[in-house]
Formats: C-alpha cells, sequence, structure tokens
C-alpha cells in the first residue's frame, strides 16, 4: 500500500472509497477472488460463531464433572501449585460418555427418539407428497393461495398450536366429544399422553417442512416428460412411480432430513402432548439439564445426539456424490 | 431402402397415384381453447414413407395439429384416422406414434441407453431383444460412445439425436418431429437436415416435420403444408409450392417474391394478359389463370426470374420494366437489387455473381432495364 493510501484508510468515512483504491491495485483474478472468498466466508463465520464455539463448549463441558459450584461442573484444565512449581492440569473426564453407553434408560432414549422420528417421517411423507403433487396439478393462479395456505400455521406461535392440540385430546376434548357425538365410541379415547399424540403432534408440526421442499422440486419437472413417457407407451399411473417420483428424489430427502432432524431431538411436543412413557432424548436432556443440573451429563447427551445426526447425513451425502460423478 | 423411399426418389410419388389410400387421414379437425379457434377445419391427407412438411408462422397451430397427431391433444371436432383405424381419441399411450418434443423431453435421470430403451420397456419387449435393438439404433445415429451418458453431459446435437433414437426405436408408423433442429446453430442444423433425410430412407418411416424454417422444409420434405391462423392454405411439394403457390401468402411466406396487383384483360391460347397499374406494365403470362376478364389478379415474379441489364432489350420484348437501381446487397454468391420503377413501385432483382466482381457493372442511380420472360410469373387470384 502506497503512504497516500494508508492516509485514505485512517478515516472511517473514506473506507470504502479505500478499499476500492486497494482492489484497483490488484491484478484482476485476485480481485475476483476477494470477493469470491469474502462472500463465501460471511455464511462460514456465522456457522464458526453461532455453531461451532456453542458446539465447542458443549463438547468441552461433557468431559467435566458434576460439581457443588458456580457453574455446577469441574474445569478440564486446571493451574495447579505442586510442590512450588506452577502448571497446566488436564483432567478428562469420560465417565459421561461411559454412563451414556451403560445406562439402559438412555438407550432407550435414543432409540425411541430414533423411531418416532422415522415413523413421524414416513407419515408426513406420505401425507406430505399428494398435497405437493396436488398443488402442482392445480391452475398456476391458485397456487400462490394454496401454498401460502399450507405455511399458514407458521402465523401462530409453535406452542400455542401444541396447547391447542392439548384441548382437542384430551377426554373430554373436541375429538371425543365428536366422537361420541357420531356415537362411534362410547367411552372417551385417551389419546393425550400417549405415543399416538407425540406422533400427530409431530406430523403435524413438521409437515409444512416436508411439503416445500417436495413442492420445489415437483414443481421443477417438465411436463413434457409426462407427455413423452405418455408417447412412449407408458401409462399415467406407471409413469408418476417411474419418472415423477425419481425426480423428485432430491424433495424427499431434503424434506425427509427437515422432519427427521428436528423430531428426533424435539423436546416440547412430547412434553406437552406425551405421557410419562413416551421418552424421547430431548426429554431426557431437558430433566438431566434443569431436574439434575447435570450440565456435563447432558452436554454429552447432546453430543452423542449430534454424532448420531451428523454421521449418518454425511455418508448419505458421500453417495449422493459418487453417484452423479459415477 | 424401403420400397416407399425408393419410390419417392423415383418421382413416382404415392399422392399422385391415384389408387394410394391415404396412411394418415386428418378429416375436418377444429380444436379450440376456450374461444380460440387454434386449428380450424384443417383436411390432409399423408401416405406412407412420406416425409411431410407443416410450415407456417409462428402460432398458427403447427404444434397443435402435431398433438393432436400425437394423441396429447384431443380434437373439438373432426375425425383422425391411422392407417385405416379411427385414433381421435385414443390415448397417446396406445398410438402407434412417436413424436419428438422440440425441448427433446429426455429423461434426466436415465442415461442414454436407458431413456432409448424406456418405450420398448413399456411394450414388455423381452431384454436381449431390448439391449439388440438399443444398441442397432445408436449406432443408427452414432451416438454408442455416449451410451451410458447422461443427458445433461452431451451436446445439443447429441441430444437431439437420443430424442430421435428414442421415438425411432419402437418403430412407429408415423414419426413426428416438433421443429427438431431449431435449438442447433445454422451449420449443424444443414448438417442433421441431411442426416433426417437419410434416418428416414433407411427406417422408411412416414415423418411429420414441423418447421417455421421454409428452407428447412424444402430440403427434408417430400411435401409440404403450409399453415395460416390455423387452416390449411395449400399441401403441394416443395418445387410446387415454390413455383406455383395458391395464394398471396404463400408466395410471400416463402421465399422472396415481387407482387404486383393487376387486372385481367384476356386469357387467350392458355396465355394471360394482365395490366399492371403500379408497374406501367402490361405482362403476358404463359398460365391458364380460371378467372373472368375483368378480375383483379396479382402477379408474381420471383426475383431470381427478373434478368437485369444496362441495356435496353430489343424492340417487341414483353413483360419489361426499367427503373434505377436504389440499393445493391452483395452476399457473395449473389447480389440482389432494388430498382426503383417510374410509378415509385420497388422490385428486387437477384443476379448469380458468375465472374468474380472485380468491377460493377450495375452501379447506385443506374437507369436499367428488367425483362421476365411468360413463363416466369404466376398469376394468383388470392
Ligand atoms: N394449451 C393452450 N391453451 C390456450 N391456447 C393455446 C394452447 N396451446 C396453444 N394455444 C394457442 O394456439 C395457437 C397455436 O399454437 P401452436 O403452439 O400450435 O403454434 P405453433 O404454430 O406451433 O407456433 P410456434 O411456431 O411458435 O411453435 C397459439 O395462438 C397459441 O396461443
Ligand atoms: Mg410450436
Amino acid at each position: 500500500m502506497t503512504a497516500r493510501e494508508a492516509v485514505e484508510t485512517s478515516g472511517a468515512a473514506e473506507r470504502g472509497r479505500s478499499v476500492a483504491a486497494i482492489r484497483r491495485l490488484l491484478p484482476e483474478e485476485v480481485r475476483g477472488a476477494l470477493g469470491r472468498h469474502f462472500l463465501i466466508a460471511v455464511p462460514f463465520l456465522w456457522l464458526g460463531v453461532f455453531f461451532l464455539a456453542p458446539f465447542l463448549i458443549v463438547l468441552k463441558l461433557s468431559f467435566s464433572e458434576v460439581a457443588l459450584a458456580m457453574p455446577p461442573y469441574t474445569p478440564i484444565a486446571e493451574w495447579v501449585d505442586e510442590a512450588g512449581s506452577i502448571h497446566l492440569r488436564f483432567t478428562l473426564n469420560l465417565s459421561n460418555y461411559l454412563l451414556l453407553v451403560e445406562d439402559s434408560l438412555y438407550r432407550r432414549s435414543y432409540l425411541n427418539s430414533l423411531g418416532i422420528a422415522a415413523v413421524s417421517t414416513a407419515v408426513t411423507l406420505a401425507i406430505g407428497f399428494p398435497i405437493a403433487y396436488a398443488l402442482t396439478q392445480v391452475a398456476r393462479r391458485w397456487r400462490f393461495a394454496l401454498l401460502m395456505l399450507a405455511i399458514l400455521p407458521f402465523w401462530t406461535s409453535f406452542l400455542i398450536r401444541v396447547y391447542a392440540w392439548i384441548s382437542i385430546l384430551k377426554t373430554e376434548g373436541f375429538l371425543n366429544q365428536l366422537l361420541a357425538w357420531l356415537g362411534l365410541i362410547s367411552e372417551p379415547l385417551q389419546i393425550l399422553n400417549t405415543n399416538w399424540a407425540v406422533y400427530l403432534g409431530i406430523v403435524y408440526s413438521y409437515l409444512p417442512f416436508m411439503v416445500l421442499p417436495l413442492y420445489a422440486s415437483l414443481e421443477r419437472i417438465d411436463v413434457s416428460l409426462m407427455e413423452a413417457a405418455a408417447d412412449l407407451g407408458c401409462r399415467p399411473i406407471k409413469a408418476f412411480w417411474v419418472i415423477t417420483v425419481p425426480l423428485a428424489l432430491p424433495g424427499v430427502v431434503a424434506g425427509s432430513l427437515l422432519v427427521f432432524i428436528p423430531a428426533v431431538g424435539e423436546f416440547v411436543i412430547p412434553d406437552l402432548l406425551g405421557g410419562s412413557g413416551s421418552i424421547m432424548i430431548g426429554k431426557t436432556l431437558w430433566s438431566e439439564f434443569f431436574n439434575n443440573r447435570d450440565w456435563p451429563l447432558s452436554s454429552g447427551v447432546a453430543v452423542i445426539l449430534l454424532v448420531l445426526l451428523v454421521v449418518p447425513i454425511v455418508l448419505f451425502q458421500r453417495l449422493q456424490l459418487r453417484r452423479t460423478v459415477g | 431402402m424401403s420400397r416407399d423411399a425408393e419410390r419417392l426418389r423415383r418421382g413416382r410419388a404415392a399422392w399422385a397415384e391415384l389408387a394410394a389410400q391415404p396412411f394418415i387421414r386428418v378429416v375436418g379437425v377444429s380444436k379450440s381453447f376456450g374461444s380460440y379457434a387454434a386449428i380450424d377445419n384443417v383436411s390432409l391427407d399423408i401416405y406412407r414413407g412420406e416425409f411431410f412438411a407443416l410450415l407456417g408462422p409462428s402460432g398458427c397451430g403447427k404444434t397443435t395439429l402435431l398433438r393432436m397427431l400425437a394423441g396429447l391433444e384431443f380434437p373439438t371436432a373432426g375425425r383422425i384416422e391411422i392407417d385405416g383405424s379411427d385414433m381421435t381419441r385414443v390415448p397417446p399411450y396406445e398410438r402407434p406414434v412417436n413424436m419428438m418434443f422440440q425441448s427433446y423431453a429426455l429423461f434426466p435421470h436415465m442415461s442414454v441407453e436407458q431413456n432409448v430403451a424406456f418405450g420398448l420397456k413399456q411394450e414388455g419387449c423381452p431384454r436381449s431383444e431390448i439391449a439388440r435393438r438399443v444398441r442397432e439404433m445408436l449406432a443408427l445415429v452414432q451416438l454408442e460412445p455416449f451410451a451410458k451418458r447422461r443427458p445433461h453431459q452431451l451436446s445439443g446435437g447429441q441430444r437431439q439425436r437420443v430424442a430421435l433414437a428414442r421415438c425411432l426405436v419402437k418403430r412407429p408408423k408415423m414419426v413426428l418431429l416438433d421443429e427438431p433442429l431449431a435449438a442447433l446453430d445454422k451449420k449443424l442444423r444443414e448438417k442433421t437436415q441431411f442426416e433426417l433425410i437419410n434416418i428416414q430412407e433407411q427406417v422408411g418411416i412416414t415423418f411429420v416435420i414441423v418447421t417455421h424454417d421454409q428452407a428447412e422444409a424444402m430440403t427434408v420434405a417430400s411435401r409440404i403444408g403450409v399453415m395460416e391462423r390455423g387452416r390449411i392454405v395449400q399441401v403441394a411439394t416443395p418445387a410446387e409450392i415454390y413455383e406455383a403457390p395458391a395464394s398471396r401468402y404463400v408466395a410471400e411466406f416463402i421465399g422472396d417474391v415481387n407482387l404486383f396487383e393487376g387486372r385481367l384483360l384476356d386469357t387467350a391460347n392458355g396465355t394471360a394478359r394482365i395490366r399492371c397499374d403500379d408497374a406501367a406494365c402490361d405482362f403476358l403470362v404463359e398460365q391458364t389463370v380460371n378467372a373472368e376478364p375483368g378480375a383483379t389478379v396479382w402477379l408474381a415474379l420471383r426475383p431470381e426470374k427478373l434478368a437485369i441489364d444496362l441495356a435496353s432489350p430489343e424492340a417487341g420484348a414483353v413483360n419489361q420494366l426499367s427503373g434505377t437501381v436504389l440499393d445493391i446487397g452483395y452476399l457473395g454468391s449473389l447480389s440482389v437489387y432494388h430498382v426503383q420503377l417510374a410509378t415509385g413501385k420497388q422490385v428486387t432483382a437477384v443476379e448469380t455473381n458468375r465472374a468474380r466482381l472485380v468491377r460493377r457493372p450495375i452501379s447506385w442511380n443506374d437507369q436499367v432495364h428488367l425483362t421476365a420472360s411468360p413463363e416466369a410469373a404466376v398469376v394468383l387470384l388470392r
């Protein structure tokens, strides 16, 4: 940088101009690269500050031990004064992870969560696909309005909607009254505080996350592909399975991940709608943290949950990549 | 080569034989979208082994007519017969017809091979036969090295050949091509036109091609149907369409033409005499004209049929005009002269540059004479 430009840099108001001046001094390709790197850096910075850093803190916490202190855990690195010489001592405590693996409560929580999330995702997909497909078939001028209807529930707080389900599902609630009035049941059904209510809550809450990516990928499919299939002797129903469904696969994967991942860690729905029998890992984590004040153990729960979710996704992406390249 | 293709070659055209049965019959077909009539009472016969072109400006209904032949659209009125059976309301997956889409509509998640095999699989062909026929077809369109590729890994021209292979492999009774070459650049398009003709002769299937490029239609087609706003206005061979257009619309749509409005004076001995005020000339045309003397007619004169000269023609020459050169377009092989007549009308004449043009014999503002022989012009009643 020349002296003149160094002076320019000093004024804050001048900064914009001086950046431009510096960039003018750089060769064309470096300038392009600078802009590109800056653009790429922004999301990385965001992820670093709001995802990676908190995760590292949680990871560190998971290797501590509970202590009656404020904050309620032992440090993993500590200055100690031993026989006059001061040095840093590291204590990595693996007991949290050992407990998580050994105690069947945690194992059951994890498996339960994965199972409930998997079933809910499948049901959401089964309901969401026809909805998304129907959206692509209606006249274009109706589509926007219908899409808006699909995401309309977001206008109301998630928590309030889950509370609303309580009053629908409870024994003297709307659903039971309706069924009794129709004469279909003589005794009220116990739906609230069972796994059924949890499934219902998850499917209801996450349906838009399934419909939107499915709609996006279905809408991109050229109608002439279906015409070409028909022209080549393929009946419409078969064409749907061999053309539409495979081409909508990216949407299926995206929607399923968008539903499955948050559903695994779901806390509010099992807590409000599920019974004491429906243990999910989110609930376990919550009670470890707030009831037992065991920050290190709950951190361990969170770390394992993350590993359980991230590893399959990475493997899946690898597979996708190999398939498109190969 | 099939018998039909051979017959076309030798010039004994199927449509000229009285006994020949049309292979595809379109009878009084109309198609409306809401209140808009996209196709208006069209009747058309296409013969076995023909390469038929539908030609017309954008929006005249070419695609709509083709889609009705494919079964992708059903007529509002009328009947469509293919090889003797009524196909008017038969869905596309039951028709012995395959279409090549303008966008090619290749299945992006299938390889070239799978795309071509798709139609045969629907028929329930045995696996070994599918493999053999796909291989043969890929050889025909010279795509064997690309069999395992996905459509997005191919060039535009290669994709177009996959699309063609995909509709030929089923050996349909008729192949429909909707502007198959529109996406290709000029050189490749011209090369592919001849490839198309070759392939059509090899497989001997009836082709119907839609295009709005008249040169393309004239190159590939055995017959052309010219369309205007949902109607077919003329069906004839390329030479007939060019040399004997049925109306001013056809004459102007195919190639360049000088049109003069005139009055029919008499029609003695198969020669029509026409007075054209805007050319200040009485034209003699060797043509039997079915009109009463005094009727308003039009005279169509192609630019290349006008001879241009600096010297005045000898006395007694017929069909001669004179004017000043307004503009000269030098196209390398041709020179185009825009000449203004004394009446103010502009006329175009084209000369082949037979000798190298070092010094132009005819120049701007020169007084020139244009002559046309009595066989050169066409009298049009519409
Ligand atoms: N599905 C439809 N709904 C309403 N109008 C239509 C529909 N399809 C075609 N049309 C109308 O019918 C007319 C003929 O359309 P068509 O696509 O057959 O034209 P084309 O001759 O193929 O034109 P181009 O050369 O531009 O492809 C057009 O005016 C078009 O707007
Ligand atoms: Mg078209």
